[in-house]
């Protein structure tokens, strides 16, 4: 009975520790609610792109990297939830919030139509099929008169919203991105999609059934870019299906994602704040920040696969190392050394 | 009538497009994401060459082949190989970083405006059996099942097929009977590139050819590879006059629009009902 | 864990009819029948290719059984999907554990936990990582674990399923001495907590302290069951784990005695390897002359295929010199040793399947217009210029030994290393094989022989090396070779455990 206490001893710094995981979030973005209002119109849109771009890669990266399903279709969830806002907005005219959880509901159902089939496929035939699904979706739309392809669909001006409602909006979406995304690894649905992810044949033989978790991750995950897509559409005031389909949304995932460290809860944070300003500082010379950014992403891949979070956590165990190291050195105890070199 | 027979010509030229990676997929086990930066990178090679040098574009497409192919080895060599021991995704992301960095330096080079190949021949028509068919398209082809048969050849009967087949077959035993993985691996992606590189001449002499039109082509090749079946060579064939045919009648009956949607929406089809592809055989556990 | 006996057909845990498994035309397993009873511990021992695995894998739900019927905790396993077997009660533990690396300990117990009820998860998880004594390394990243806490780490996922049945696949491979030991005590406290345990083992003293009955097989077929003395002092039992003594009286041997002063061709020092945290070969050192043969023997799992391996260069020595003619080779990649001259015909033969006999050979050369090699192989087995055309695969068990041998010979090798020359061959075909061995190295081939068939090993070898367990327990003349030390090694009937 004495070991029971071992875990109690433990409990209160980890719930303090989830204490503050949840809590830091919730307060940046009040912080950034609270202070949005003497914002430039220049900044707010910056910081609206910022914070899509970081809602795109954090639901890119529940599927494709806590999941391990390198999905290459994505840009279909940013186009349905813009489409779907525009077109609500333009003949119900229902409250914006309703709207935007209506649009966001539409790509998952959408999402979960086409994961259904789109799952049996494994590894790079999941890459592949999604990605042609993408581009056969991004073809119809480019020629279905639904769509009007050519002149898009306007946001209606009377329901149009300011630029810094947009930005709020964006904020408490990315709000909710990083709150979902640690729920996620919290609840058991995270360890499942983890350890299909790490080992699937091990998974499964120990009873998680495929499906059933990646289902509802893959749900979630269009959830949040159908909402995304919305607000891409707010912030434009139009949407037509070249933009909105596009790919390239899936591709800054990708990026963003790798960058930051594929897998992990704030890489997707980090890597999008990190292609953000890249690309604010090769705005001037058009090209040169996907250059730059698809060099590193060979680099990264070939020389730190975990991404910016993979060495600051090998940084971090480095500096814990010579500590640890230090504390021996006092000690004066060095027999232990070798062994844990051996086991490293 | 028309039809089939402009489908199958097309698909001649698809069989050429999807070679390349029908190659790496079935040796190497890799999906090359870059596989579609090849053909646009022999298009644009090709051109530069025939601009600097002068002369028959087809002619200048093989030292453009040997360009491009002397590219691809050290790619696979350094980077790509070395990362197929980390996981199966390394690689893959790997590919999918050169195919921007490719595109994003021709956009850079040579902007955004499509280019085509010229030729003397390039605008006239030909007869074949009573239709009426561009005569690129026609030479497109030829070349194209040429290289099906020299590939197809050459995997079966040269040594070095032989030890690329082994390669495919069984890394290690390869290993075993001194067969260099490395060299090999890298020579199956310079002529998986090489091979490419013609096919996108092939592709901006009969249409043509911009910085970022590889991902089409990328995923015209796999619907090809995926329908054919992988590394081989005549189910390579088979695939692309299978596309061939789904695109032009698709044509016909939606409108030309509707090309680009068919071909993926078959890619997708095929890969939910058959995984291993429709011409594959099926393959021993 | 509530034992009652108020319905004794609740009681029998497994119970197998009949069971066959056939993979294409191979029969892995045929008419295998037995009970399992609550509270029991099996052994299930036979050599490689026996159909252990095989049958581990049809308890556990990972195939279904070809013919027969297999009832395991009450659900039929004919139509039972993947998965299935873990919701219902049967854990499994593997021989080389496979943790999701990227969690935590806990976690990856937490992952397995998920088959039981919510309420009962925070129990069943605390109760797994005690049991197993892994509450300490809970927190710590499973990729992080050496290998005993690995094992644990396995034992503790299978627990926490909550099983009646817990089968375990040579859960004691790569561990030695005190590890083995606590392994041993560890799988002992498992059953006490109310488990019923499946043990498919080669380390014979494992089965010798826990089960209570062991099934033998061999061949797919089930050689005999009876308890672990019974078994390891069968007659029959030992002749499978031993081979038989051949009938003919004439001498296979036809060289002279090796001279005492012979050079060494290949000299191996000190050579260690394995693979992740586990060492299956350790600090192995010999050398051998050209011409001469070295029969390299122990049971299996002790590191023989491991070691043919390393010298051949596909997997790479930790540490420790590999030199032929005085030169190392050891930091030289396979095919480059290949052309160095250490050729291997390796177990399970290789063959390039859907290449013709010609191909295959061909491929050995070292150049393709350098032909005189494929003449010595025709000339050896004749046979193989009749198959020329015949694709590998479809050949025999014997044809196909015979090409693997010829396309060895074809890179003209100076050692040449057979790794298990007799695995899953007829009697016959076995000794036109080792007839063929002895040409080789009347050629002054060097030759390493890996083999199962200790008897007929030891008719041509000028030197023996005996492992156990990944260290050399004998290296020397064939004649100092005893029978103890063959016991001890192969049957782990040992002194071991008091050392």
């Amino acid at each position: 009975m004495t070991d029971l206490t071992a875990p109690r001893a433990s409990r209160a710094p980890r719930a303090l520790a989830r204490l503050a995981r949840y809590g830091a979030p919730l307060l940046v973005a009040v912080a950034l609610l609270a202070s949005s209002e003497g914002l430039r119109l220049a900044t707010v849109n910056q910081l609206t792109s910022l914070l899509l771009l970081a809602v795109l890669a954090m639901s890119w990266n529940l599927v494709s990297g806590f999941g391990g399903q390198f999905s290459l279709g994505h840009s279909i969830f940013v186009g349905v939830g813009g489409y779907a806002t525009a077109v609500i907005l333009d003949l119900l005219g229902l409250p914006l919030v309703v709207v935007l959880v209506l649009s966001g509901v539409i790509a998952a159902l959408i999402g979960v139509v086409l994961a259904y089939p789109m799952l049996r496929l494994r590894g790079p035939y999941f890459a592949i099929g999604t990605l042609g699904l993408a581009l056969a979706v991004q073809g119809w739309m480019l020629n279905w008169d639904f769509t009007r392809a050519s002149q898009g669909y306007s946001i209606p001006l009377d329901q149009s919203v300011d630029l810094l409602t947009v930005m709020r909006i964006a904020v408490v979406l990315a709000l909710v991105a990083v709150i979902v995304s640690q729920l996620i690894v919290d609840l058991p649905l995270g360890l499942r999609l983890l350890a299909l992810r790490d080992n699937e044949d091990g998974a499964l033989a120990l009873g998680v059934r495929r499906l059933r978790t990646l289902l509802p991750t893959w749900a979630i995950s269009a959830f949040l870019v159908g909402v995304m897509g919305a607000v891409v559409a707010l912030q434009n005031g139009q949407v037509t299906p070249q933009s909105a389909f596009s790919i390239q949304y899936t591709l800054d995932a990708v990026i963003i994602c790798v960058i930051g460290g594929l897998g992990t809860l704030y890489g997707p944070l980090i890597g999008a704040v990190a292609v953000f300003v890249l690309r604010q500082f090769t705005a001037d010379f058009a090209g040169w920040a996907s250059l730059i950014e698809a060099i590193i992403v060979i680099l990264i891949v070939r020389f730190a696969p975990d991404g910016a979070m993979g060495v600051l956590s090998g940084l971090s165990r480095l500096v814990r190392r010579a500590l640890v190291r230090r504390r021996r050195l006092e000690a004066s105890s060095s027999t232990e050394s070798t062994r844990e070199g051996v086991a490293a | 009538m028309e039809l089939v027979v402009q489908g199958i010509l097309l698909g001649g030229l698809y069989a050429t497009v999807a070679l390349g990676l029908s190659l790496v997929f079935g040796v190497i086990k890799m999906v090359n994401l870059a596989h579609g930066e090849f053909l646009v990178l022999g298009g644009y090679v090709t051109s530069l060459l025939v601009v600097s040098l002068g002369g028959d574009p087809l002619l200048l497409a093989i030292p453009a082949a040997l360009i491009v192919g002397a590219l691809a080895y050290p790619l696979q060599r350094y980077l790509l190989t070395p990362l197929m021991r980390h996981s199966t995704e390394a690689p893959i992301t790997a590919t999918f970083g050169v195919s921007v960095v490719v595109q994003t330096v021709l956009l850079l080079v040579f902007t955004a405006d499509p280019r085509t190949l010229n030729a003397p021949y390039a605008a006239s028509q030909v007869e074949v059996l009573g239709v009426g068919m561009r005569t690129t398209l026609l030479i497109a082809t030829v070349i194209g099942v040429a290289l099906v048969i020299v590939l197809d050849l050459t995997l079966r009967r040269s040594r070095f097929g032989r030890q690329v087949r082994a390669a495919a077959f069984d890394p290690d035993a390869a290993g075993l009977v001194g067969i260099d993985l490395k060299h090999t691996y890298a020579m199956v992606l310079a002529v998986a590139a090489a091979v490419s590189a013609i096919g996108g001449a092939l592709i901006a002499l009969s249409f043509s050819v911009d910085p970022v039109a590889g991902t089409g082509w990328l995923l015209r090749a796999f619907t090809v590879v995926v329908i054919g079946g992988l590394g081989s060579a005549r189910g390579t064939l088979a695939g692309g006059i299978t596309v061939g045919l789904v695109e032009t009648i698709a044509a016909a009956v939606f409108g030309a629009q509707y090309r680009d949607v068919a071909v993926f929406g078959a890619l997708v089809v095929v890969l939910l009902l058959r995984p291993q592809g429709l011409f594959a055989k099926v393959q021993r556990a | 864990m509530i034992m009652t006996d108020e319905n004794p057909a609740q009681d029998v845990l497994i119970r197998a009819a009949g069971v066959s498994r056939t993979f294409g035309g191979v029969t892995a397993l045929s008419d295998v029948s037995f009970e399992l009873r609550r509270g029991d511990v099996l052994g299930i021992m036979g050599p490689n290719g026996a159909g252990k695995s095989t049958l581990l894998s049809l308890l556990a739900g990972v195939r279904r059984p070809s013919t027969g019927e297999l009832t395991v905790c009450g659900q039929d396993m004919n139509r039972s999907a993947r998965g299935d077997a873990a919701r219902n009660g049967v854990g499994l533990a593997h021989q080389i554990p496979k943790p999701f690396r990227q969690l935590t300990v806990r976690q990856n117990v937490e992952v397995a936990a998920q088959v039981v009820p919510r309420r009962h998860r925070a129990a069943v998880v605390h109760e797994a990582l005690e049991l197993t004594g892994m509450l300490a390394a809970a927190d710590r990243p499973a990729g992080q674990l050496g290998l005993l806490e690995l094992k644990r780490l396995e034992l503790a996922r299978a627990l926490a399923l909550d099983p009646q049945v817990v089968l375990l696949d040579e859960v004691a491979a790569g561990l030695t001495g005190a590890d083995l030991d606590e392994l041993i005590t560890l799988v002992a406290a498992v059953h006490a907590s109310g488990r019923t345990l499946v043990i498919v083992e080669h380390v014979q003293e494992v089965l010798h302290r826990l089960a209570n009955r062991v099934l033998v097989l061999e061949w797919g077929k089930s050689l005999m069951e009876g308890t672990p003395q019974e078994v390891s002092t069968d007659p029959r039992v030992i002749e499978i784990y031993l081979g038989s003594a051949r009938e003919s009286d004439e001498p296979r041997r036809q060289r002279p005695p090796l001279p005492g002063d012979a050079p060494a061709l290949l000299q191996v020092d000190g050579v260690s390897a394995g693979y992740g945290p586990i060492t299956v070969v350790n600090d192995v050192s010999f050398t051998i002359a050209a011409g001469e043969v070295l029969a390299v023997l122990g049971a299996n799992g002790a590191g023989k295929s491991t070691l043919a391996r390393t010298l051949q260069g596909a997997s790479t020595a930790r540490t420790g010199a590999i030199l032929l003619d005085g030169e190392p080779v050891h930091h030289r990649s396979a095919h480059q040793r290949v052309r160095a001259g250490i050729a291997l015909v390796p177990e399970g033969r290789r063959l390039f399947g859907d290449m013709t006999v010609r191909e295959n050979l061909e491929l050995g050369l070292r150049s393709a217009r350098h032909r005189e090699p494929l003449d010595r192989v025709h000339e050896l087995f004749p046979r193989l210029r009749e198959l020329q055309n015949r694709a590998a695969g479809t050949l025999s068990g014997g044809e196909q030994q015979m090409v693997a041998i010829g396309r060895a010979l074809a890179s003209e090798p100076r050692v040449l290393i057979f790794d298990e020359l007799s695995l899953g061959l007829a009697p016959l075909i076995v000794d036109r094989m080792l007839d063929a061995v002895e040409r080789i190295a009347s050629w002054g081939t060097a030759v390493i022989l890996i083999e199962q068939n200790v008897h007929q090993a030891l008719e041509l070898a000028d030197s023996v090396l005996l492992l156990r367990r990944g260290d050399v327990i004998f290296r020397g003349h064939p004649r100092d070779f005893s029978e103890e030390e063959f016991a001890r090694a192969y049957l782990g009937i040992s002194d071991d455990a008091s050392s």
